[in-house]
C-alpha cells in the first residue's frame, strides 16, 4: 500500500470533504442546528458558522467578469513582464515526519542555491512564503530580504487548508503570515497567494485589511486587474499554473526540461503577441522540488532565454502591482 | 478523529520530528575524502510487504532483482547501501547473506513496508525496529548501524528507540544534501538525509517514465552538485528498488548512470555508514 503523496494529499484539500459531514459523524446536527448533541456554546457558534468553502459560497464578485481591454503599457514599453516566483513552504506539526522533513529541504538547501543562482542573473524572485519559515528558519528570510528579493504571503503553513476553515479562522491565518514573516525580517508582504490558490470570497477584504495590494489566487486572465475590497484597490495579478513545477513536472516526474519546454513556448507566443498588447509570464515553481540539484539546468535555461531578448520587463509583482495602481489602469 | 483546530495547526518544533534540532542551517563547507565534489549513495531498497501491499510483485526482488543488482554493483567496483525489511530477510536469507558477504552496507528499513511507524503504536513501532534489527543480525552476524523507516515515516519515539538500539545514523529526513548530528538521549546521532529525486518508484513505477529518465535526472543532479562541490561538497543519492528496476526493464538505465558518474574524477562513491564514520571522525557537526 503506497502512502500518499503530499501532492496527492494537497489535492484532497480541494475534494469533498465537508464539516457538515464531521458533525454528522460526530452526532451533531450539520449547518442546521436541532438533533443532536451540540455540548457548549463555543460548539454551538463553531456549528453555525459554515466552515466548508461550499457552504460559505462560491459567487465570484461580478468585477471579476468585467473584460478590459483598455490601452496599457509596461515600463520602457517591454512587451513582456516576467517573474520567477518561488513557492516557499513548511508543514506543521499535525503533518507526518516526511512531508516535514521534505518541505524543510526547502529552508536548509533549496532556498541557499536558488538565490545564488537568481542573484549570479541579477534576477530578484517572488517568494511565496509559508510564515512558518519565520519560526523555524528566520534567517533565510533575513537573507532574502537582506539580498532584495520580495517576499509575499503564502498561508502559514501549507498543510492548512484555505478552504476548510471558518471566517474568523482565515482571518487569523492572513492576519499571522503578515505579522510573523514582518517580524522575522522587517519585510511585510504587500501581496499574497493562498495555498493551492484557495480563498473565499472574503479573503480579498482580509487581505487589504493586512495592507496587501495584490493577491493571485485568480488564475483568471493574462495581465492584470483591479477589483474594490475593503473601499481599497486590490490589484488581481493572475497565476500561471502552465509552467508550474508541480504541473510539468513534478507530480509525473518527467525530466525537469518539461519546465523550460512549458516556459519557452509560452513566452514564444505572449512575446508576438506583447507587440501589439503588452503580456505578462511567470515561471513558478516550489523550492522543494525545483531547488534540487536536478531542477536547476531547467530553471537556469528559463533565465537565460527570457534575458537574451529585448524589450522583456524582469520584474518583481510589487513592481507589477506598483505600476499597475501608478498607471491608474483599471 | 475531529480536524485539528487552528491553534493545533499553527505549531512547530513541539514534536521530536520537527524539533527544531533539525531546523540548524550548516552553511560552513566540508571535505569529502580526496578532495572529492560529491558523495555519491547507490541505495537499493529490497523490501516486502506483509498487509496489503504488493508482495507478489516484491517477490522478485528476492528471487533475481537483488541479484542482479549485486552483480551490477561489483562489476562496477561499487559498494551499495542496501535497505532491508526484515520480512525480506526472513524470507530469503540466502539473499541477504550474500549482500553481506559481498561487502555492501545493509540499513534497517522496518519490518515491512506496509507497516508504517508512525501508524502503529509506540510499543508496537519499538518492537518493529527491535525485530527487525535483530533479524538482521541473526541472518548476517552483524547488527546493522544504520536505520530509513519505510516511506521516510519514523514515529514520534523512533529516534528515542534508534538510540537505545545503539544507531550510529539514520536516514529517515529529506531536509538537506548534507548530514548533520543531532542528540537524543544524550547520545549523538547522525541525520543523513536520503533524497528521492532520483528513485525509480518515483520516476519509473508511479511517474510512469521510462528508466532513461532516471538517469537522466541522477547525471542532471550530479552535474549540477559536482559543480557546487568545487567549494561546497554535498552529496547525492539514486535509488533503485530490488523488484521495480532491479528488473531488466532497469539495467541499462543503471549502468548508464554508474558509468556517468564513475567518468567524474571527484566522485566518492560510499555508503551511509562510511559517511557517518568520516562525519564523525572529521567532528563534523
Amino acid at each position: 500500500m503506497k502512502v500518499l503523496s503530499t501532492i496527492e494529499e494537497a489535492q484532497l484539500e480541494t475534494s469533498n470533504y465537508s464539516r457538515r459531514g464531521f458533525l454528522k459523524s460526530m452526532g451533531v446536527a450539520g449547518a442546521a442546528v436541532g438533533a443532536g448533541r451540540i455540548e457548549s456554546a463555543a460548539a454551538a457558534e463553531v456549528a453555525q458558522q459554515p466552515r466548508d468553502r461550499a457552504e460559505r459560497g462560491t459567487d465570484i464578485p461580478a468585477e471579476h467578469f468585467r473584460i478590459r481591454r483598455t490601452p496599457i503599457a509596461w515600463p520602457n514599453n517591454a512587451r513582456i513582464a516576467v517573474c520567477w516566483i518561488v513557492n516557499y513552504e513548511g508543514y506543521s506539526d499535525t503533518s507526518n515526519s516526511y512531508d516535514i522533513a521534505y518541505k524543510d529541504y526547502s529552508s536548509k538547501a533549496a532556498v541557499w542555491r536558488l538565490v545564488d543562482l537568481f542573484d549570479s542573473h541579477g534576477i530578484k524572485a517572488c517568494w511565496y512564503t509559508n510564515a512558518i519559515i519565520a519560526t523555524r528558519y528566520p534567517e533565510t528570510l533575513r537573507e532574502l530580504a537582506r539580498r532584495g528579493h520580495e517576499i509575499d504571503g503564502h498561508n502559514w503553513a501549507n498543510n492548512i487548508s484555505m478552504t476548510r476553515v471558518t471566517e474568523a479562522e482565515e482571518r487569523e491565518i492572513i492576519k499571522r503570515t503578515f505579522g510573523d514573516i514582518e517580524k522575522a525580517c522587517g519585510v511585510r508582504p504587500k501581496g499574497w497567494m493562498g495555498s493551492g490558490g484557495n480563498g473565499s470570497p472574503r479573503t480579498l477584504e482580509f487581505l487589504a485589511e493586512e495592507g496587501a495590494i495584490w493577491s493571485s489566487d485568480y488564475p483568471s486572465d493574462d495581465v492584470p486587474y483591479v477589483v474594490p475590497a475593503a473601499g481599497k484597490k486590490m490589484v488581481i495579478i493572475p497565476y500561471q499554473r502552465e509552467a508550474n513545477d508541480t504541473q510539468t513536472y513534478g507530480t509525473n516526474r518527467n525530466h525537469p526540461s518539461a519546465l523550460f519546454q512549458r516556459f519557452k513556448d509560452q513566452f514564444d507566443v505572449l512575446y508576438e503577441e506583447g507587440a501589439t498588447y503588452p503580456q505578462m509570464l511567470f515561471l513558478p515553481m516550489h523550492a522543494w522540488l525545483t531547488g534540487h540539484p536536478v531542477g536547476k539546468k531547467a530553471l537556469e535555461e528559463t533565465i537565460r532565454y527570457a534575458k537574451g531578448f529585448p524589450d522583456v520587463w524582469l520584474t518583481t509583482e510589487n513592481e507589477i502591482a506598483q505600476w499597475w495602481l501608478a498607471q491608474n489602469y483599471t | 478523529m475531529p480536524p485539528p483546530s487552528l491553534a493545533e495547526m499553527f505549531k512547530t518544533g513541539t514534536r521530536s520530528i520537527s524539533s527544531m534540532d533539525h531546523a540548524k542551517i550548516q552553511r560552513d563547507p566540508i571535505q569529502w575524502p580526496g578532495g572529492a565534489h560529491v558523495a555519491v549513495t547507490w541505495t537499493v531498497i529490497f523490501e516486502y510487504f506483509t498487509g496489503l501491499g504488493p508482495a507478489d510483485r516484491a517477490l522478485y526482488g528476492g528471487r533475481r532483482g537483488v541479484w542482479r543488482l549485486l552483480d551490477q554493483l561489483d562489476l562496477h567496483g561499487i559498494k551499495g547501501s542496501f535497505l532491508v525489511s526484515g520480512s525480506a530477510a526472513e524470507r530469503f536469507p540466502s539473499a541477504v547473506k550474500e549482500i553481506h558477504s559481498r561487502g555492501h552496507e545493509i540499513a534497517g528499513y522496518g519490518y515491512s513496508s506496509d507497516r508504517l511507524l508512525d501508524a502503529l503504536t509506540p510499543d508496537e513501532a519499538k518492537k518493529d525496529v527491535q525485530q527487525t534489527l535483530k533479524v538482521l543480525a541473526d541472518t548476517t552476524g552483524t547488527r546493522p548501524v544504520g536505520w530509513v523507516s519505510p516511506e521516510l515515516r519514523p514515529g514520534d519515539g523512533t529516534l528515542d528507540v534508534l538510540a537505545e538500539e545503539g544507531m550510529m545514523w539514520n536516514g529517515d529526513f529529506p531536509n538537506d544534501d548534507l548530514p548533520y548530528s543531532i542528540r537524543v538521549k544524550g547520545k549523538p546521532l547522525l541525520i543523513i538525509p536520503y533524497t528521492k529525486e532520483s528513485d525509480d518508484y518515483e520516476i519509473y513505477q508511479n511517474g510512469g517514465q521510462l528508466p532513461s529518465v532516471w538517469t537522466r535526472c541522477f547525471t542532471d543532479g550530479l552535474d549540477v552538485v559536482y559543480e557546487e562541490g568545487a567549494t561546497h561538497p554535498k552529496m547525492l543519492n539514486a535509488s533503485i528498488h530490488a523488484h521495480i528496476m532491479g528488473r531488466s526493464v532497469g539495467t541499462k538505465a543503471i549502468v548508464e548512470a554508474i558509468r556517468y558518474a564513475k567518468s567524474m574524477p571527484r566522485i566518492w562513491m560510499t555508503t551511509r555508514t562510511d559517511i557517518a564514520k568520516w562525519w564523525l571522525e572529521r567532528r563534523y557537526t
